[in-house]
């Protein structure tokens, strides 16, 4: 195995450990601002690789993919807004931590979960590659309709208020997903004429409208000089307690880590559905569901390590068989292409030095990644705890602007961001949250493009109806669904039959072992 | 409750409004939006009549579901605080976008920055020249950043 030893000899050159810690440095920074996703992160940089050693480019481009997917936890935490799409689930549990003056403390558990993840994943990237790439190529579109569905059915999970304003929510959210022009045929739709809505509503605006606007307008109207819209409470050794707590959840890691990697391998799923799909089973497999969404810091566990998994999931596909698992990764390809090298058995045959060297520097991104993360999060926690309101409130705002515009250079992104913030605030004061209905838009593209492509497949074969319900796959997510959307009802029966004998002695959330 | 009432209503408006606009498309483009439209207006009407029941005398006693589940109305409800504040600095934010492209964005920025700095002060607590000040470094550190090294237009409009 000389291209393995050779590999293994080029990752730890100063240099390229250098670019390594570069790449995750400037990834968090861009990843943890509201609009500037991972996949932007990537665009950006690769014409300053233009003149880099291939080698060079791919373990600076790998680590700021790591970096950026980690970062989004930050903005998720501290301002209740996720900074890259993949951490709207760590918004659920870390936002609330941070108000209550934990938000180190949050930072911590994600940092520590997005390693483990990020590390789970890249293990499957090393010795899996080729057995789950062909995997990965069976899911037509059947399964992906299937797949969507079963994403909604988180929407039960994570409005546990209401169920029902939750499912209008997530109905809500895949008809804004309508608007625009339609997959096949190509017909404008609900654009009312306006040029503006012609392209559809892209998901960063309506994101960072959803989730930052009505942060940033509850933070004004409850603004206190006195006290921090998020305060900063330091406590010793928070690194060695937080682990003490995680380590007690192997499960729960692995899990997070294996659920994160297996979408982040599916192609156009990502690590935006990964975080959500695991929230959803932390919930489901815990003995205190309730505890969830008020600071339990499973959700962020579950939440983190299951995106950043999906990093190394999203590689396999693409250095396999050239088919990026998510966007971040269909820049990589790119950058790969522009370097002359084309994905496959090419690149583990002739090229196999570089490509090893580019997944051992994904080991070296995720361990990176612990100092330099606890160093910017106590930073970034400390910073923003330490501005009054009537800075921060403007600040933020400003940084939901330009990020809106950045991700295509369009005013009407800034129109939409804006629009759907007044949605997402009065939406808010009727109980309605926004998690279901970006949920909703995530998930609405790829639900319509699946559900109307097996129709023409089924049609041409003379089945329109049965091609959803006789492959193999489709038959396991179609079970996947119903018993997640029946998961809720069995447990509450459960709970119902065990309420006489009401022992709880644990004194931390659990979530580690199955039910 | 009220609002749940008033809520439906107006999606059961957007799910039919949907439903009539959709018939303008072909037949793969319609699909799609019809199933969620029909959708959104069952849900819709299944929190009508939620809202009416619950709004009866004595449901509470009857309520069943998770605990957090259990008939509770969301704790965001209520109006609370500065809200007279928070409309002022929703037109800020307004004018804000509206005045990027025509004045530009950094001159827009700083303008509306400023205004939200002053509006949103403590009086006799808040140093607002320092806050101003501040606010306009940050403002034009990260407008330089977007326009020369990451290479985004922001608009320039008649002010820079």
């Amino acid at each position: 195995m000389p291209a393995v030893l050779l590999a293994l000899l080029q990752v730890i050159h100063p240099i390229n450990l250098f670019l390594v810690t570069l790449g995750v440095g400037a990834g968090i920074v861009v990843g943890a601002l509201p609009g500037l996703t991972a996949t932007m992160a990537i665009a950006l940089l690769v014409p300053f690789t233009f003149g880099m050693n291939v080698v060079h480019a791919l373990v600076l481009l790998g680590g700021m993919y790591c970096g950026a997917i980690y970062g989004g936890s930050y903005s998720a935490i501290l301002i209740n807004t996720p900074g890259t799409p993949a951490a709207i689930a760590t918004t659920f549990d870390g936002f609330t931590l941070a108000k209550k003056g934990h938000a180190y403390r949050a930072i911590v558990v994600a940092t520590i979960a997005s390693v483990v993840g990020g590390l789970i994943g890249v293990f499957f990237l090393l010795f899996l590659s080729p057995p789950l790439a062909r995997a990965s190529l069976r899911f037509g579109p059947p399964e992906f309709f299937w797949l969507t569905v079963f994403g909604l059915t988180i929407i039960a999970t994570i409005s546990p208020k209401s169920t029902v304003k939750g499912l209008i929510g997530g109905a809500v959210g895949l008809l804004i997903g309508t608007i625009g022009i339609a997959p096949i045929e190509g017909t404008i739709r609900f654009s009312f004429g306006t040029l503006a809505l012609q392209n559809g509503i892209s998901l960063i605006p309506a994101l960072i409208g959803l989730f930052c606007l009505p942060e940033i307008l509850d933070m004004i109207a409850s603004r206190n000089e006195e006290r921090s819209a998020v305060p900063y409470r330091s406590q010793r050794h928070m690194l060695r307690r937080v682990w003490r707590l995680m380590r007690r959840k192997p499960w729960l890691l692995i899990r997070s880590g294996l659920i994160g990697t297996g979408i982040g391998i599916i192609p156009g799923a990502g690590a935006n559905i990964a975080g959500m799909v695991s929230y959803n089973e932390a919930v489901r497999v815990s003995n205190e569901p309730e505890k969830f969404g008020k600071g339990n810091l499973d959700g962020i566990t579950a939440s983190e390590a299951s995106n950043n998994a999906g990093v190394a999931g999203s590689l396999v596909p693409l250095l396999t068989l050239g088919i990026p698992g998510a966007p971040p990764a269909a820049v990589l390809l790119g950058a790969l292409l522009l370097k002359g090298f084309r994905p496959g058995a090419e690149l583990f045959t002739v090229h196999a030095t570089v490509t090893y060297t580019f997944m051992f520097s994904l080991i070296v991104a995720n361990l990176v990644l612990l100092p330099l993360g606890l160093m910017l999060g106590k930073g970034a926690s400390k910073v923003v705890a330490g501005l009054p309101v009537s800075l921060l409130a403007p600040l933020v705002f400003f940084l939901s602007v330009i990020g809106a515009f950045a991700i295509q250079n369009n005013i009407a992104d800034v129109y939409v961001m804006l629009a759907l913030g007044l949605v997402g605030y009065i939406g808010r004061k009727l109980g309605f949250q926004p998690g279901p209905i970006v949920l909703g838009l995530i998930l609405g593209v790829m639900c319509e493009q699946g559900l109307v492509q097996s129709i023409l497949i089924g049609r041409a074969a003379g089945m329109p109806v049965a091609i959803f319900f006789t492959r193999p796959i489709s038959l396991v997510l179609i079970g996947l669904t119903l018993f997640s959307a029946g998961w809720p009802m069995v447990s509450r029966m459960r709970r119902r039959a065990a309420e006489p004998s009401h022992d709880s002695d644990s004194t931390m959330p659990s979530g580690g072992s199955h039910a | 409750m009220r609002n749940d009432r008033l809520t439906a209503l107006v999606l059961i408006a957007v799910s039919i409004f949907s439903l009539l606009e959709s018939n303008r498309y072909g037949p793969l483009s319609r699909l799609f939006p019809r199933v969620v439209a029909v959708a959104l207006g069952v849900l819709s009407l299944v929190l009508l009549v939620q809202s009416i029941v619950r709004a009866r005398p004595g449901y509470r006693q009857k309520s069943v579901g998770l605990p957090s589940a259990s008939g509770a109305e969301p704790a965001e409800t209520g109006s609370s605080g500065d809200m007279r504040g928070m409309l002022f600095s929703l037109l800020v934010m307004v004018a804000w976008t509206l005045l990027l492209e025509p004045v530009g964005f950094w001159a827009a920025s700083v303008l509306a920055f400023s205004t939200l700095v002053l509006i949103l002060r403590t009086p006799g607590k808040t140093v607002v020249w320092k806050n101003i000040l501040g606010g306009a470094i940050l403002v034009t550190m990260f407008v330089l950043v977007f326009r020369i090294a990451l290479r985004v237009p922001l608009p320039e409009g008649l002010l820079w």
